[in-house]
């Protein structure tokens, strides 16, 4: 079975590397090593690695630490099932329409500058500050954020709950322990304990994500997603094996990161 | 999810076991691998039109078109479809796809050896032309089957060339427009006309211009480019790396010296023209650009560009083309898509197509060659107000370069500008 699970994955894996050897492909004129050669030397790859990188691991760190923060210091959320409906509400929006979204709201001429603006906040649109498109990423941490929090959230809820967090923090004040005290060492280790799996999705799936890069993301560097499509369907097809290059990347970090999260997993999802 | 888990136990059980799964993708996998014969009669330029049309009759027709715009949609969805099924008993299925996407499918069927594909038109330009030529992914040539080609003037240059490729009837032409720059008349009362004056104006009003980084954009740094070159037919011919190395060094010149003035200080672009044109409405820019002249109206009506919108050409002028048609050379259907083109080129669609209320596409028939009847109509077609009357656009119309500058030009502004100015 393992075989059968594996083979679709090294299928593709092979198959990509192939490509950008210039193995196979319509227009291959041989085996080639000219496009690794080339992705390699130029700083593109490199840059949009770190910073594909780099995102992930701000989304996946502020996503963890607000959802434990709401979770266990906001005890509404334990107490009222129906606000946790309000979790699906982001979790069930499309990337691209969260990505439109943050864009109305958060650019030059979007609702919130004209808002300041009619407020006197900020004498015209343009003074707003650019969070979208923007070096820092800061739409785009924002958008991917709202789509990763909500989700930790609902697990920690339910680990809360299955795991009996309250009777563990009851009992910690009960022997003496002050109530931020019992959340911090008691409530917070037992959530984080069981999460390294999830965290390490979070992370996969945020270092993949591609809609809300595509309308959010900086130009230069660009996520890795971002940066394999735009590079599969740009005019010239004969630089295609560049596109597989990428992949060829992606996959290996991708893989790394599995292979760590296999040989180390102790719970979790 | 655990409701549908529930009601079908094939599906709980394929859910929960990875064997199912993987099952699952593998039994995709084999679907994918299903017959490729092909059971229609082949047509060739020989095949008497009667024929074709009987073959068509009854089938569906599946086109790969950008469906971006929702002035372009409804006339493909509510005008071409339904006459096209009164007429011909043709259904019109659409597929979005965009030039690059469209040449990664038929490369990919290439590459699969399917000799039997899933699209039977595509619209094209001349980048896309040139690719699908290169990979012989297009059947054909078509023009001498199709009875409506007689309207149309093969040997006017902006028809018969596309990107200076000969056409060969591997594509037949299906609107032909010409670039113009959008500004908002209220903040820009003397829009710029030479490049020094465009220059001067975007020093002048920081933050209020900018090209987009996709074709559109592209294609206004070709006039710029042709400007650089020498003007006019400077460019024209096969790609000359050493004119194109001269004109574009002036070009990123140029380009690198105003970069501070432009919107967001150059740093990053809108990704397609959708976004300029959103940029123009909410008052961040003044300038927008299109390629169809005719579009400027449009999108006034539709509430997308402001009323004070106004489209001109400047005196450095503008690229003029034609879009097209194709057909797949793994076309499931060659006959349907033969109709289907023949339908969209017929003096009716075409009228249609031109009037600024419905798309504003500029037609490609040769109006002197119809009956007197046709001509008096496309004569009195109404609605153009924000634009100068066609007759004087082509006055400053500028050839498309080959299809490389397209290229080059696209990479080099990427490596150039964007992430120089990072």
């Amino acid at each position: 079975m393992s075989l059968l699970l594996v083979l679709p994955v090294v299928w593709v894996f092979g198959y990509s590397v192939c490509y950008s050897l210039g193995a196979v492909g319509f227009l291959s004129q041989g085996l080639t090593s000219h496009y690794w050669v080339q992705a390699f030397t130029g700083q593109r790859l490199a840059e949009s690695v770190l910073y594909s990188l780099f995102i992930a691991a701000v989304v996946t760190g502020c996503s963890l630490c607000l959802s434990l923060c709401l979770v266990c210091w906001l005890d509404a959320w334990r107490k009222h099932g129906r606000l946790v409906a309000l979790l699906c509400i982001p979790l069930s929006t499309p990337a691209g329409v969260m990505g439109f979204l943050v864009l109305q709201i958060f650019s030059r001429g979007g609702v919130l500058s004209r808002v300041l603006h009619h407020l006197g906040v900020c004498s015209s649109p343009d003074d707003f500050p650019v969070l979208v498109n923007d070096a820092n990423s800061v739409g785009l941490i924002l958008a991917l954020i709202s789509g990763t929090c909500p989700l930790l959230m609902l697990y920690f809820l339910r680990i809360w709950q299955t795991a009996k967090v309250d009777d563990y923090v009851q009992l910690a004040t009960r022997l003496g322990a002050a109530s931020g005290q019992a959340l911090r060492l008691v409530a917070v280790p037992m959530l984080l304990r069981r999460s390294p799996g999830l965290l390490m999705l979070t992370f996969a799936w945020n270092f993949g994500a591609w809609e809300i890069p595509l309308l959010l993301g900086s130009q230069s560097p660009r996520m890795m997603s971002v940066l394999i499509q735009q590079s599969t369907g740009q005019y010239a097809p004969e630089d295609r094996p560049l596109a597989f290059v990428f992949s060829t990347v992606y996959l290996v970090i991708v893989g790394i990161a599995t292979a760590i999260f296999v040989s180390r997993r102790s719970g979790g999802v | 999810m655990s409701q549908l888990k529930q009601r079908v136990p094939v599906m709980r059980g394929l859910l929960e076991c990875p064997l199912g799964l993987c099952l699952c993708w593998w039994a995709l996998l084999l679907c994918g691998c299903g017959s490729n014969e092909d059971s229609e009669p082949v047509i060739e330029s020989s095949t008497p039109w009667p024929q074709v049309t009987l073959q068509a009759a009854g089938k569906v027709v599946r086109i790969a078109m950008w469906d971006g715009d929702p002035m372009i949609n409804a006339y493909m969805r509510e005008f071409a479809s339904k006459r096209l099924r009164e007429q011909h008993g043709v259904t019109l299925e659409f597929i979005g796809l965009r030039g690059p996407q469209l040449v990664n499918r038929l490369l990919v069927d290439q590459e699969a050896k399917r000799v039997r594909g899933d699209i039977d038109v595509v619209w094209i330009n001349g980048e896309t032309f040139y690719q699908l030529r290169r990979i012989r992914a297009l059947f054909g040539p078509i023009d001498k089957i199709l009875p409506n080609g007689q309207w149309i003037d093969w040997s006017n240059p902006f028809i018969s060339m596309d990107f200076q490729q000969p056409v060969d009837g591997f594509e037949c032409p299906w609107g032909n427009v010409q670039q113009t720059v959008i500004y908002n008349s209220k903040t820009v009362s003397q829009p710029p006309q030479t490049v020094e004056q465009l220059s001067q104006w975007i020093k002048a009003h920081p933050g209020r211009f900018t090209v987009d980084n996709s074709f559109t954009g592209m294609t206004f740094l070709k006039s710029l480019l042709i400007h650089f070159a020498g003007g006019g037919d400077a460019l024209s011919g096969p790609f000359n790396e050493a004119r194109y190395q001269e004109a574009s060094g002036k070009l990123w010149q140029w380009l690198r010296n105003v970069q501070p003035f432009l919107w967001r200080e150059g740093r990053t672009f809108p990704e397609d023209v959708a976004q300029l044109h959103q940029l123009m409405n909410s008052g961040e820019v003044d300038f927008t650009m299109s390629n169809n002249d005719g579009e400027v109206d449009n999108k006034v009506a539709q509430g997308i560009l402001p009323e004070t919108s106004r489209a001109y050409v400047p005196e450095f002028g503008s690229i003029r083309n034609s879009h097209y048609l194709g057909i797949p050379m793994n076309a499931p259907n060659v006959a349907g898509a033969l109709v289907t083109i023949n339908f969209l080129i017929d003096p009716e669609a075409q009228l249609e197509k031109a009037k600024p209320a419905v798309w504003g596409d500029g037609t490609v028939l040769a109006t002197h060659l119809l009956p007197q009847e046709w001509q008096s109509r496309f004569a009195t077609i109404n609605g153009r107000v924000r634009v100068p009357e066609r007759d004087e656009l082509v006055k400053r119309a500028l050839a498309e370069p080959i299809p490389e500058v397209m290229i080059r030009l696209h990479e080099d502004f990427r490596r150039e500008i964007i992430e120089r100015g990072q």
